[in-house]
């Protein structure tokens, strides 16, 4: 009976298949099916056999769309990696003149109207470009204290690029020389579970070389020695405290994580989500607009000194007059400023991930102290 | 001399640019100067001559950027488009056989081998499929109350599609006539602020036409009254409960938000953002791969009851045999089967909550709606 149930289904199967690869998706069902059998077995074995019957044409069908969806995902991969190539030689150019690699058609000329700024023409490129857009993103300027702008100064551009093997993506962030640390590259990779969604299983980060008293995650206390001691030195002592640079040496999950318990569990899911938060908008929106966000043109709900005359109005009319995609832009930007002209709060209500630090900071009763 | 200097701006721009539209461009940037020096007047104004020319022409290689990012999105969306279209006929023979419009083969002769079982020849499609699927994930499964359950025996299909004005996208929960509720369509819409990030503005859900006494949103108390008092009626009252229906009143920022305080803020936040992740769950997980939530397959980091022995040899079966496609998903499959031996194995079910970020998060909002209705 049993042996000849098998049978039947497997003729069943071979009958319902016009695929070329027939031979292939039969074999490739009946293994699935065991598989089923073995490790969900309490849901098929509960179903009448006709309806078991139905389950296996649904299973089939499930297994078309699972092939049609594998392809969309090559598709839009290629179609993803062929506009990161595009973006290329534009990274380049801005890289170029940020730097001062490239000088701009007309720049010199400035230089001889303003003979009497030496200083100025010796300036290179834009400075501090990279840390004002940063400080610009409400998500990255929280990390950055005082201390780090020094060392972000030298900070000369930002690239990210996907990992395969595991899947995930890295962020690289070069700088020049600088009297704090000797790396000239520092890099973030994030190592994701899953290809279609963010679920993060690990992020790493590059070991920074500090220069002796140049770290800026820690802060050095001394203590004068009590008198009479017989030890007269000062006794030094070193504390972590915030700073962008902690963003290299991100929560991990412990080895031996049996000893955590529910309370450190949530705590580490935050501090791990806003790390991801803070590592997915450099990559989605500071990267792409650096622009933008150094001329603040990018900051969008924390404006709020929106001149209401008849200046803007004009040129908003003006831009009526412009292509489709400037109006679409213009027509978000009104949006956004009404919804920014109500309240303070409605902003921080609404957007969801400019939210979410705020959450993490109320639970993150271990952030460092500030320097 | 300022009239000088934007002559020669325009000029220098001019000389700058090749493409056709070079005229319109000339004017966007104008325009956009404009506005820049209106709105962030601070940055340009700090900075020296050399340096705010090298910054104007940043902001040109900008422009050429979002223009290429644009038509990015547009190809993006049109992919996008072109599979749905392509697994609409998959739904829809999914739809038929899960509610008995169309039987499968092999089915019919198998109710002639067992004529015994009448009960088992009426009974039509897949009972409980969409109620089984979305049990079986986390993040549905929470929502579910028993009560819950008569309800959703009745929903035969959901779809999803997109809004595009305002951006967003819908659902669509098909109900079969039930002794619950009148209306046979559930629809949940987000209103999204950006096409390219999941920041949320508004939620809307179908007002549901319960039947007298079959709200599943609310329960009913009755007191006693006191005795010796003139009423002699019993006092009825309602008090919001747990639903999985709830998902159709979802949380909404009021219209005079100042009088919001940042706690209660905050936990507004944390349930909009519960409700998303339930939306965006069946939208992207249930809707698609609804067969594998049903038969459990989908079912990963949940599941404890892994077999070690014979399932060794049927991954290795699936191996050798198959298609380049097959491997490649038995791969992930086998990477999640290992970590997930080796968290319930050795370790505690802590870790899988650490690294799954949509898993923790329901936990988390849920901590932080403290005005959660109590259990029905």
């Amino acid at each position: 009976m049993s042996n000849d149930k098998d049978s039947f289904n497997v003729s069943d199967l071979t009958s319902a298949l016009k695929d070329e690869d027939r031979a292939g998706l039969v074999n490739a069902l009946k293994n699935k099916l065991q598989n089923l059998a073995g490790q969900h077995s309490d849901v098929l074995e509960n179903l009448t056999p006709k309806i078991r019957r139905r389950v296996e044409v649904l299973r089939e069908i499930q297994g078309k769309h699972d092939e049609i969806e594998t392809k969309f995902r090559e598709e839009r991969a290629a179609l993803e990696a062929k506009y990161q190539k595009l973006y290329q030689p534009l990274y380049n150019k801005r890289y170029e003149i940020v730097n001062g690699a490239t000088e701009v058609e007309g720049a010199p000329e400035d230089a001889k109207m303003d003979q009497g700024d030496e200083k100025t023409a010796e300036e290179k490129g834009v400075p501090s470009f990279w840390l004002t857009a940063l400080k610009n993103n409400d998500v990255i300027s929280e990390e950055i204290t005082e201390r780090d702008e020094g060392a972000l100064i030298y900070l000369k551009d930002i690239k990210w690029c996907k990992i395969e093997e595991p899947k995930g993506f890295k962020l690289e962030f070069f700088f020049d020389q600088n009297p704090y640390f000797k790396n000239t590259l520092l890099t973030k990779a994030y190592h994701m579970i899953d290809e279609d969604e963010p679920l993060l299983e690990k992020a790493i980060g590059t070991e920074i070389d500090w220069y002796p008293g140049k770290c800026l995650t820690q802060k050095i206390l001394k203590k004068k020695p009590k008198k009479g001691a017989k030890n007269a030195k000062p006794i030094t002592k070193t504390e972590d405290c915030e700073s962008f640079f902690n963003f290299f040496n991100p929560p991990q999950v412990p080895d031996d994580d049996e000893d955590i318990d529910e309370e450190r569990a949530e705590e580490l899911q935050n501090l791990m989500e806003q790390d991801y938060d803070i590592g997915s908008t450099i990559r989605e929106k500071i990267i792409p607009h650096a622009v933008s966000w150094f001329t603040g043109e990018a900051i969008e709900g924390e404006e709020f000194e929106i001149d209401n005359d008849d200046e803007d109005d004009i040129d908003e009319d003006e831009d009526e007059d412009e292509e489709d995609e400037d109006e679409d832009e213009e027509e978000d930007d009104e949006d956004e400023e009404e919804e920014v002209s109500k309240t303070k709060k409605k902003p921080s209500v609404l957007h969801k991930k400019g939210g979410r630090p705020q959450v993490t900071d109320d639970q993150q009763g271990e952030r460092p102290p500030e320097c | 001399m300022s009239n000088d200097k934007d002559s020669m701006n325009m000029s220098d721009l001019s000389t700058a640019l090749n493409e056709e539209d070079r005229a319109g461009l000339v004017n966007a940037l104008k325009n956009k100067l404009q506005n820049l020096a209106g709105q962030h007047s601070d940055v340009l104004e700090n900075l020296t001559p050399p340096v705010r020319k090298r910054v104007e022409f940043l902001r040109e290689i900008q422009n050429q950027y979002d223009e290429m990012e644009a038509k990015f999105f547009e190809e993006r969306a049109a992919l996008e488009a072109k599979y749905q279209k392509l697994y609409q006929p998959l739904y829809t023979k999914r739809y038929e056989i899960v509610n008995g419009v169309v039987e499968v083969e092999g089915a019919a002769e198998e109710v002639k081998s067992e004529q015994g079982e009448d009960k088992s020849a009426e009974e039509k499609g897949v009972p409980d499929f969409w109620l089984i699927a979305l049990k079986n994930n986390e993040i549905t499964a929470e929502e579910i109350t028993e009560r819950d359950e008569g309800a959703l025996k009745y929903l035969k299909d959901i779809k999803w599609s997109r809004v595009e004005e305002p951006k967003g996208f819908k659902l669509e929960f098909f109900f079969d006539q039930n002794p619950y509720f009148k209306n046979t369509v559930l629809t949940k819409t987000y209103h999204m602020i950006d096409e390219d990030e999941p920041i949320l503005e508004k939620a809307l859900g179908t007002e549901i036409e319960w039947y007298p006494g079959k709200c599943l949103t609310q329960k009913i108390l009755k007191k006693k009254p006191k005795k010796g008092s003139k009423n002699t009626k019993p006092i009825t009252k309602t008090e919001d409960c747990e639903s999985f229906f709830n998902f159709f009143s979802p949380p909404q920022v009021p219209d005079d938000d100042e009088d919001l305080d940042d706690d209660m803020a905050d936990e507004l936040q944390g349930q909009m953002e519960h409700d998303y992740d339930i939306g965006s769950t069946i939208k992207e997980k249930i809707i698609s791969h609804a067969v594998s939530w049903f038969t459990g397959e989908a079912v990963e980091a949940d599941d404890l009851d892994i077999e070690d022995d014979d399932d060794e040899i049927d991954e290795d079966d699936d191996e050798e045999d198959e298609e380049d496609d097959e491997d490649d998903e038995e791969e992930d499959d086998e990477d999640d089967d290992e970590e997930e031996e080796a968290d319930q194995g050795k370790k505690s079910k802590k870790k899988s909550s650490a690294g799954h970020k949509k898993a923790g998060r329901s936990q988390l909002a849920e901590g932080q709606a403290g005005e959660r209705p109590p259990e029905c």
